[in-house]
């Protein structure tokens, strides 16, 4: 018979799974959303069925899957989409720095799994649920917040994908994808300074729409960038300064 | 439309790795070492830019490809769903129902 102890340990962990899976449903909502619009516009595309399944499955990520499309139908370069998605995909980054912490004790394993389910909104949630904690349930807390917005997401994505094989022919649905990522322009302009980013990656954008090699998009992305950059470092000369 | 198999199978095995390398990158590299100061500022405005650069022109593309203004460019299903997108984004606090919003305004005003 095991161990009351650890049978005591696992229902902890158990009970700390379904409350974060709950937790989970409004995130659940919108990441099912994103996967219905992301499925249909990647059929609408140009891809397979097994094309696009294949890519939900293994990229899992809307940002990425949506921002890479529209440059895979004009034919862009690998180097170009590969730019493209490092620079949408940052945040994971963030992500992973900020999780370092509380999963570093899992096997090599659990632990990409862990990278792999990492979502936007599943994170949300668990860094505002810090409390004194075994790692262990802190596992079974972050699984528990990520793997149901992992399996909303597929199932958007395939009934997305479903729903493509019963639209008229001829009717451009693309766009939808790219209102999507508009969604995700409008939320990230809550921070400081997107405006700024917003506004001088537009005109550069705009300006330079059918300059060769994307070069439009590149420097639009350089001007995103360097814009707030530099007002942040007027500020600093202003305070400084009697 | 249709793309090269061979191209969209490598394109989305690339763009799989990528991400899954950044969502693991501090996971197996020491946190300590990521990145800081002006790179990490720079950083933080790459995303918003990159899909900022994106999205514009699709926006705005029968605006791109018109010999000159007219107030119909204003009535775009692109750009009419991409302002009531905005809108109920600013009204709502929420990205969910502007998206909801924005492609029902596409669904009934696109051709």
């Amino acid at each position: 018979m095991a161990d009351p102890r650890q049978r005591g340990a696992a229902a902890a962990r158990r009970a700390r799974f379904i409350e974060a899976a709950w937790l989970s449903v409004p995130g659940m909502i919108g990441t099912f959303v994103w996967g219905i619009i992301t499925g249909v516009a990647m059929i609408q595309s140009g891809m397979s069925v097994a094309q696009a399944i294949g890519m939900t499955l293994i990229v899992f990520s809307g940002t990425a899957q949506l921002a890479a499309l529209p440059l895979m139908v004009s034919g862009a370069s690998l180097v170009l989409i590969a730019f493209t998605t490092l620079l949408t995909s940052l945040r994971f980054m963030v992500y992973s720095a900020s999780l370092s912490r509380d999963l570093s004790r899992l096997s090599p394993g659990l632990r990409s799994l862990a990278g792999y389910l990492t979502t936007d909104s599943g994170l949300a949630v668990y860094q505002t649920m810090s409390g004194p904690e075994r790692r262990a349930q802190r596992t079974a807390l972050f699984m528990g917040l990520n793997l149901p917005v992992w399996a909303a997401w597929q199932v958007g994505s395939l009934l997305g994908i479903a729903v493509m094989a019963y639209v008229e022919p001829g009717r451009d649905l693309a766009f939808l994808g790219t209102l999507a990522v508009l969604a995700l322009v409008a939320q990230a302009m809550k921070v400081r300074l997107a405006w700024p980013v917003v506004i001088a990656a537009t005109v550069v954008a705009l300006i330079g729409a059918g300059w060769p090699y994307r070069a439009g998009m590149l420097l639009a992305v350089v001007a995103g960038v360097v814009t707030p950059l530099v007002l942040e470092a007027r500020a600093r000369a202003r305070q400084s300064s009697p | 439309m249709s793309m090269e198999s061979a191209y969209i199978w490598i394109a989305t095995l690339m763009l799989a790795l990528i991400v899954f390398a950044l969502r693991n990158a501090f996971l197996f590299v020491p946190a300590s070492l990521r990145p800081r100061g002006l790179l990490e500022r720079a950083l933080r405005y790459a995303p918003l830019a990159a899909l900022t650069a994106l999205v514009a022109p699709e926006v705005f593309r029968s605006w791109l490809v018109a010999p000159s203004f007219t107030p119909a460019l204003l009535l775009d299903p692109r750009m009419v769903s991409a302002m009531v997108l905005l809108a109920v984004v600013r009204l709502t606090g929420s990205a969910l129902y502007g998206l909801l919003a924005g492609s029902l305004a596409f669904l009934v005003l696109g051709r």
